[in-house]
C-alpha cells in the first residue's frame, strides 16, 4: 500500500508539471500582458515615454526576458518552492490564496454535503421503487437541478428574495469565525445552487449503481432469507453501491472548482474562484498558474484519496 | 468481410421476432421514452428557432427604441424590453443562433480532433501515446471550464468572439473525446477481426477506417451529445462572465451578465426569459443525450 502511495504521488509530479508548463505558455501567447492593461488609456500618452514606462514595469515584474529564459526562472524557483509574486499586488501569490482557499473550501464543502445528503435518500428511494412514479420524481428531478446552470439559479435566488421580501445578503465577506451567521447568509445559498446541481449527478450514480448491485445473486440470497428491506438495503446492498459514488463525489471536485469561480461572482465571495477569475481578466501570469497548480494537486491528491479509499471500502481491492 | 456496426439509434433487441423498419424501432422507442422524447422535441424547436430567426424574431437583435426602455412583457414585446429599448422576444430568438452555433461548431471540432487524437493515440500507441496521455491528464486536473477561458483570451480577439468560443470549446472538449475514443480503440484493437484483417495483408488505414471507426461511432456519439448539453452551459457561463461571445450578438448567458443585472430588479423578465431558455434547451439536449446513450451503449443500459 504504501509503495502503491508514493508511486502514485511521483507520478503526479510529471502530471502537473506538463499542466504548469502548458499554462506558463499559453498565458504568455496571450495577446497583451498586465503592462498593456496597466499604462493604457493613464496619463501617459507619448510613444516614447510610454514605451519606457512599459520596459521598467517588465523589467520589475521579469516579463521583459524571452520566454525560454523566463520559464527557466520560474522553475527554478519553483523548484524551491517559490510560486512568485502576484504581478497586481506585489505580494507572494500564497497570501492571497492563503487567505481566499479557506472561503473556497467552506463552500466547496458544504456543496458537497447538501450533494451527498441530497442524493443519497433520493439515489435509494429511486432505484429501490425503480419504475414507479417516486422513481420518474426523482429522474426528472435529478436531470432538472444538473441541467440548469448554476448562474441562472444563483441569479434567481438573489433577485427573487430582493424582488418579494426586499431581502439581500450582507454585501461584504464576513469570516464564519467572527460572525457565523451573517458569513452563512452569504455562503449557504451559494452552497444550496452549488450542492443541487452536483446532487443531481451523485444522485443518478448512487441510482444506477444500487440498481446495479441489486440485481447480484447475494442481494436475492439476503431477500430470501427473509430479510426485511430496511436490513437488505443497509447491510448488504448499500454498502456496495457505495463505493463507485465515492469516486464520483471525489471526481467531481475539478468541476466544483469551476463551479464556484461562477457561483462566488454572483453572491460576492472573495474566495478562489473570483481570485482566479480577476487573475484571468488583468493576466496577471503568477497568480493564475499558482491557482492553477493548486486546483491541479487538489484534484490530483483528491483522486489519489478516492482510489485509497476504494481499498478501505472494498476489501477485494488490493493495491501493490 | 467487414464488420458493420448496429446503424445509430437504433437498438435491435436480442429476442427481436423479425427485422423491423427503421422508424418502427424509433417509433418503439419514442412510445418507451415519453420524457426524452419531449426533450427531443423541445431541442428540434430550438435548432429550428436558430436557423430561422430571422423570421420569428419580430424585430431585429440590435434594434434599440429609446420610448420604450424597460417595458414589461406585453402584445407586441412578448418578453418585454430591456434597459436600451431592444426587444427581448427576438433577442432570445436570436440567442439560440449564438447557442446552436456555438455548441455544435464545439462539438464538431472536438469529435474530429478528438476521433484524430484518440485512434492515432490507440492505434499506433508508443511515444506519442504516453506523451498526449499525460498531456490529457494534466489538462483534465484542472476545472474545465477555467481551462477554457484561458484559451479564449489566449485565441484573443484577433477572430469573432462566437468563433473563438466554439474553437477554445472544441479544444477542451477533444481530450476527453480522446480518452474515450481511445480506450475504445484499444478495446476494438484487441478483437480477432482486427487480427485477421491483418493477417490478410489489410493496411493499417484500412484497418483503421474500416474495423475501427465504425466501431467507436456509437461511445463517440455517446460522448458527444453529453458535450453537447455541457457546450451550451459552458457557453452561456463564458458569456455570462463577460468572456464569451461580446455584444452586441445576443447570447443567453450574456443577457444575464453585468450590461442586464442592474436593472433586474426594476425589470424582472430581463433576468427570467433568457435563462428560462437556457435551461429547456440544456434539459432537452440531455434528455436526448441520456436516450443516445441508453440506446447505444449497452454496459448503461437499464441504469
Amino acid at each position: 500500500m504504501l509503495r502503491y502511495v508514493t508511486r502514485r504521488v511521483l507520478l503526479m509530479i510529471p502530471t502537473l508539471f506538463i499542466l504548469y508548463t502548458l499554462l506558463f505558455v499559453l498565458m504568455r501567447v496571450v495577446p497583451g500582458d498586465i503592462v498593456d492593461l496597466y499604462l493604457e488609456g493613464g496619463t501617459v500618452r507619448s510613444g516614447a515615454e510610454l514605451e519606457a514606462q512599459k520596459l521598467a514595469l517588465k523589467q520589475e515584474l521579469g516579463i521583459d526576458k524571452s520566454l525560454p529564459e523566463q520559464y527557466g526562472i520560474a522553475v527554478q524557483k519553483l523548484l524551491t518552492g517559490d510560486l512568485g509574486q502576484s504581478m497586481t499586488t506585489r505580494k507572494p501569490v500564497t497570501d492571497e490564496i492563503k487567505r481566499r482557499g479557506p472561503i473556497t473550501l467552506e463552500l466547496a464543502l458544504l456543496a458537497s454535503s447538501i450533494a451527498v445528503i441530497v442524493a443519497i435518500p433520493a439515489g435509494v428511494i429511486s432505484a429501490s421503487r425503480q419504475r414507479t412514479a417516486l422513481d420518474q420524481i426523482v429522474r426528472v428531478w435529478s436531470i432538472i437541478t444538473l441541467s440548469v446552470p448554476n448562474f441562472w439559479v444563483g441569479t434567481m435566488v438573489v433577485l427573487l428574495p430582493a424582488l418579494w421580501w426586499g431581502y439581500g445578503a450582507p454585501p461584504v465577506y464576513r469570516s464564519p469565525f467572527e460572525d457565523l451567521a451573517g458569513n452563512l447568509q452569504q455562503v449557504l445559498p451559494a452552497a444550496i445552487v452549488l450542492g443541487l446541481a452536483f446532487g443531481g449527478t451523485t444522485t443518478r450514480f448512487v441510482r444506477s449503481s444500487l440498481l446495479e448491485v441489486l440485481r447480484q445473486d447475494y442481494i436475492r440470497t439476503a431477500w430470501s432469507k427473509g430479510l426485511s428491506e430496511a436490513k437488505v438495503m443497509q447491510r448488504h446492498a448499500l454498502k456496495n453501491a457505495l463505493i463507485p459514488v465515492v469516486t464520483i463525489i471525489g471526481l467531481q471536485l475539478g468541476a466544483l472548482f469551476g463551479g464556484a469561480v461562477v457561483t462566488e461572482s454572483i453572491f460576492n465571495i472573495p474566495g478562489l474562484g473570483t481570485l482566479t477569475l480577476n487573475a484571468i481578466r488583468t493576466r496577471n501570469y503568477t497568480q493564475l498558474q499558482a491557482n492553477m497548480l493548486l486546483f491541479g494537486t487538489v484534484v490530483a491528491m483528491m483522486s489519489l484519496l478516492v482510489d485509497i479509499s476504494y481499498a478501505w471500502l472494498d476489501p477485494r481491492i488490493r493495491y501493490s | 468481410m467487414s464488420v458493420q456496426a448496429t446503424p445509430v439509434g437504433v437498438a435491435i433487441p436480442a429476442s427481436a421476432p423479425a427485422p423491423r423498419s427503421r422508424f418502427s424501432l424509433f417509433m418503439r422507442q419514442v412510445r418507451r421514452r415519453p420524457i426524452e422524447t419531449v426533450g427531443g422535441i423541445v431541442l428540434t424547436i430550438v435548432v429550428f428557432t436558430a436557423i430561422f430567426a430571422g423570421f420569428l424574431a419580430p424585430f431585429g437583435y440590435a434594434e434599440q427604441e429609446f420610448t420604450a426602455r424597460l417595458l414589461g412583457p406585453s402584445g407586441l414585446h412578448f418578453f418585454g424590453t430591456d434597459s436600451l429599448g431592444r426587444d427581448v422576444f427576438s433577442r432570445v430568438v436570436y440567442g439560440a443562433r449564438t447557442s446552436m452555433l456555438a455548441s455544435t461548431s464545439g462539438v464538431l471540432i472536438s469529435g474530429v480532433l478528438g476521433t484524430l487524437l484518440g485512434l492515432s493515440s490507440g492505434f499506433f500507441g508508443g511515444k506519442f501515446d504516453l506523451a498526449l496521455q499525460r498531456v490529457t491528464d494534466g489538462i483534465h486536473s484542472v476545472p474545465l471550464l477555467l481551462l477554457t477561458m484561458l484559451l479564449v483570451v489566449a485565441i484573443g480577439s484577433k477572430l469573432p468572439s462566437l468563433l473563438t468560443v466554439a474553437i477554445a470549446l472544441g479544444i477542451v472538449g477533444s481530450t476527453t473525446v480522446n480518452r474515450v475514443i481511445r480506450g475504445s480503440t484499444l478495446a476494438v484493437k484487441a478483437m480477432p477481426y482486427v487480427e485477421a484483417a491483418h493477417s490478410l495483408g489489410a493496411t493499417s488505414s484500412r484497418i483503421v477506417m474500416r474495423h475501427i471507426l465504425p466501431n467507436v461511432m456509437a461511445p463517440l456519439i455517446v460522448a458527444l451529445s453529453v458535450q453537447f448539453g455541457a457546450f451550451i452551459t459552458a457557453e452561456a457561463s463564458l458569456s455570462f462572465l463577460g468572456l464569451g461571445v461580446q455584444p452586441p450578438i445576443p447570447s443567453w448567458g450574456g443577457m444575464l451578465s453585468a450590461e442586464g443585472r442592474s436593472f433586474f430588479k426594476q425589470a424582472p423578465w430581463l433576468a427570467i426569459f433568457p435563462g428560462v431558455a437556457i435551461s429547456l434547451t440544456v434539459l432537452a439536449a440531455n434528455l436526448v443525450g441520456d436516450a443516445l446513450r441508453d440506446i447505444l451503449d449497452p454496459r448503461q443500459r437499464g441504469s
